[in-house]
């Protein structure tokens, strides 16, 4: 591996160790204030990064908003790789008709417009965090499934699978055991496409508020709450900001690598 | 009158699903422990004959006529037989692998590159619910009868670390270990170099020998017709243009076009011409 690809990845991963120790270790949480210390500069008082406006230990709330940043970028990337993935399978292998009729949906889905569509399910279902998941999952999974389709076309014309077919095998023992095992890579390389896009758009529906709710917190939120003080206190925007490029730049670059590797 | 032919074409023909004819009136017998070989350009239709047997023609392609795979019962009764010319899928699936095996041009393309050799040999067995270790002494059994050595650390290996003969050979292995009564074969040994041409053609013969077993081999190797095959069919645009014993079709071919492929093959061996 390469020393941007490697660096990345001991990045990612020592934020993500960080994301889960450091609220542990810290004395203080994310949601109780210290009334004695409101909006604190970094170092003082036991509190490294400082306090914010209620007095709440920032980088206790940072971590924790990366916390939120990767569940939602795993469970939402999990979502999306599990229907999309089964469904371009189905339709590339079956094809015909079915592959038609499947595709299609998916171009109907691809064309509702994201915000709108989350700002709806908001109203109907409550601001959640699940419905988070599902949303983001929901629609990311259209593209795994395009080129999970286009794989498996390719595939099925392969003699190995010709070869299945000929010793007797049927369609779904040839699907799992002969077509799955070769979309590992393009599986891959969708995976590194999708998470950097899920973690991008949940700090984009937090800061909108609709997101996580307060006292959670999460990138998108701390965003909001730094860019109303960035005059008095820039280091509430400056942090968040950084640790969301770093992740998505991290994981960009890592996907990079991957896709010259497999892709 | 003898047993019946275990295969027998009577008027075969496959439309393309645009309406064009790939084979048209196809009708040859094959034997028990016969050789037969078809030999043909390209795109004279021979592989879609092979695939359309099976059913796995192209999509959408129709099979018209006749074509009767005899079913010799345990006690040698004679069944009915199976029409496999527009047979359901239900019908052909417990023929593939069982009663009709294949062998394809490409042993590198046929193995499943991520998987290990041992699970792709097992996979039917093993889903047809034989045991593991009677699956795994069969798959060390077949693998022997090829020739094989280190059938044990063979099991283990991935398609790619196997030289090509060796994957067509371990083909083979894959192809007998259903017991096939018709074994399919397309261009088995283009891919090869000579001497494993040999060693392949040679286990061919053997399995015919020994287990009785038809073989159905598409060529246009005709140095592989001389040696291995009974008789002869040859495939112009779909049609037979002749057929008959190796001595009658490669001494004296009275089509045209055979008397070209003969010429031409001749030619590259250096041989002299035909009168």
């Amino acid at each position: 591996m390469k020393a941007l690809p490697r660096a990345s990845l001991l990045l990612l991963a020592g934020l993500t160790l960080a994301a889960i120790v450091v609220p542990w270790l810290s004395p203080w949480d994310y949601y109780t204030p210290d009334w004695d210390h409101v909006d604190q500069g970094p170092g003082l008082h036991g509190h490294l990064l400082g306090t914010d406006d209620l007095g709440r230990d920032l980088l206790v709330r940072l971590m924790w908003s990366c916390r939120i940043s990767l569940l939602v970028a795993a469970a939402a990337s999990a979502i999306s790789l599990a229907i999309g993935v089964a469904w371009g399978l189905v339709a590339g292998y079956r094809g015909g008709r079915i592959d038609t009729v499947m595709m299609r949906i998916v171009d109907v889905l691809y064309s509702v417009p994201f915000t709108p569509f989350v700002i709806v399910l908001t109203v109907l279902f409550g601001r959640d965090l699940v419905l988070l998941f599902l949303a983001i999952g929901a629609v990311s999974w259209l593209d795994i499934a395009r080129i999970v389709r286009a794989q498996t076309l390719g595939l099925r014309e392969r003699e190995f699978v010709i070869a299945a077919q000929v010793a007797g095998l049927g369609s779904p023992a040839i699907m799992w055991r002969h077509v799955l095992p070769n979309l590992l890579g393009v599986t891959l390389v969708c995976l590194t496409l999708t998470v950097p896009a899920v973690i991008s758009t949940e700090a984009f529906l937090s800061y909108l508020g609709l997101g996580a709710q307060s006292p959670l917190t999460s990138l998108g939120v701390m965003l909001a709450d730094g860019a109303a003080q960035m005059r008095a206190r820039p280091l509430l925007l400056v942090l968040p900001a950084m640790v969301l490029i770093t992740l998505v730049y991290a994981c960009n670059s890592l996907g990079d690598a991957l896709r010259e590797r497999y892709g | 009158m003898a047993e019946a032919p275990l295969l027998s074409l009577h008027g075969y023909g496959l439309v393309h699903r645009t309406g064009g004819p790939v084979l048209r009136d196809i009708s040859f017998d094959l034997g028990h422990s016969e050789i037969l070989c078809i030999v043909g350009e390209s795109g004279s239709g021979k592989s879609q004959l092979l695939m359309s047997l099976l059913g796995l023609a192209m999509p959408g392609a129709a099979a018209s006529g006749s074509a009767r795979l005899s079913s010799t019962g345990l006690a040698g009764t004679e069944l009915a037989g199976t029409e496999l010319a527009g047979a359901t899928e239900a019908v052909l699936r417990p023929l593939r692998g069982r009663q009709m095996g294949m062998l394809f041009q490409d042993p590198l393309l046929s193995w499943n590159p991520c998987r290990t050799i041992g699970s792709q040999l097992g996979e039917v067995p093993s889903l047809r619910g034989e045991e593991s270790a009677q699956v795994r002494r069969r798959m060390l059994q077949a693998l022997r009868d090829v020739e094989l050595q280190e059938p044990e650390r063979l099991l283990r290996c991935y398609p790619h670390q196997l030289s090509g003969g060796m994957r067509q050979r371990a083909m083979l292995a894959m192809a007998v270990l259903g017991q096939p009564r018709l074994l399919l074969a397309d261009e088995p040994t283009t891919a090869l170099d000579p001497t494993t041409q040999q060693r392949v053609l040679q286990h061919l013969r053997r399995l015919r020998a020994q287990q009785g077993m038809s073989i159905l081999l598409v060529t246009h190797d005709l140095g592989v017709v001389a040696q291995i095959a009974d008789r002869v069919l040859v495939l112009e645009k779909g049609c037979i243009v002749e057929q008959g014993t190796v001595a009658a079709v490669l001494g004296a071919p009275s089509s045209p076009h055979a008397r070209r492929l003969v010429q031409a093959a001749r030619q590259l061996e250096g041989l002299p011409c035909l009168a």
